[in-house]
């Protein structure tokens, strides 16, 4: 499984936001599902099969790629960033 | 799930910072100028991939208050000694911060350097955290529930070597010339495997 970026995502920065996007759509799948199964509206097996054949896999590609594109950004040199100018006090 | 039992782990507790220690609970008042730690001995290499359970609950903290409430590493210091001295480690720390946030982050020391994820929580009610380390890449999931339902965040770090460790931390003190201090609630550390220890070296 890999992340499928749309046409208009091509930057890295634009990447990043978009795969922390995905990521917060993901947990809150996750929660509605959880609170379905804390409701009984689902089994215990339905849950664990939710979490093991579909948020697993999703929860794992999307953290591996925003690792990724988080090491590019953190290296990147593109701005220039001054400790001190870049700080204001109020 | 087999819990650990903090009342076989060792103690260095010279300020009495350890209250409550019970097999799967303790209380933990750190204050940063008193090294405190609660540790065990699993054996050279012994974790390597895992997935860790552990509950976690801050209910008091001062500024710059800091306690590490999870912790792998090859040797037994105070975290700012292990970073120090170039030790590795992984672990896990609550720090309220000066600026009245409360932090509550995945950590990796390594070669004298310091990597950070974050959450921000000023909740005193538990966090449950399950901590994995696949590889190169240490996650932490952060759920508001036991039965771990309800995720509230995914911390992560890409590590900067395939670590392997020896000793795990309950608790852990960053040494700081100060008085601050930041009051957890620990229980239930699970390292998910059996308790059949092997010869420890």
């Amino acid at each position: 499984m890999r992340i499928v970026y749309p046409l208009t995502v091509l930057s890295t920065e634009k990447k990043l936001a978009f795969l922390y996007r995905l990521q917060e759509v993901l947990r809150l799948k996750h929660n509605d599902e959880g609170k379905k199964y804390r409701n009984k509206e689902i089994t215990k097996e339905q849950w664990e099969t939710f979490l093991s054949g579909y948020f697993n896999f999703r929860s794992d590609v999307i953290t591996s790629e925003i690792l990724r594109i988080k090491t590019i950004v953190t290296e990147s040199t593109k701005y220039t960033v001054n400790l001190t100018a870049n700080f204001a006090d109020d | 799930m087999t819990l650990e039992d903090f009342t076989t782990y060792i103690k260095y507790d010279p300020n009495d910072r350890i209250m409550d220690l019970t097999s799967n609970h303790l209380e933990f008042w750190s204050i940063r100028n008193m090294r405190t730690r609660l540790y065990a001995n699993y054996g050279y290499d012994h974790f390597g991939d895992f997935e860790h359970d552990i509950s976690v609950r801050r209910t008091y903290s001062t500024d710059n208050g800091l306690a590490y409430c999870y912790m792998l590493a090859n040797v037994v210091k105070d975290v700012s000694d292990l970073q120090n001295d170039n030790d590795e480690g992984i672990g896990f720390y609550v720090y309220d911060t000066s600026g009245g946030l409360v932090y509550w982050r995945l950590n990796e020391i390594y070669e004298g350097n310091s990597w950070i994820d974050s959450y921000t929580s000023s909740s005193s009610a538990y966090h449950y955290l399950t901590i994995e380390k696949v590889s190169t890449t240490l996650t932490c999931k952060i759920y508001s529930d036991v039965e771990r339902t309800n995720l509230l965040t995914t911390l992560s770090l890409t590590l900067h070597a395939d670590h392997k460790f020896k000793y795990v931390y309950a608790i852990n003190t960053f040494h700081l010339s100060s008085s601050v201090t930041l009051r957890l609630y620990i229980d239930d550390l699970d390292l998910k495997e059996s308790k059949d220890y092997g010869v420890i070296i």
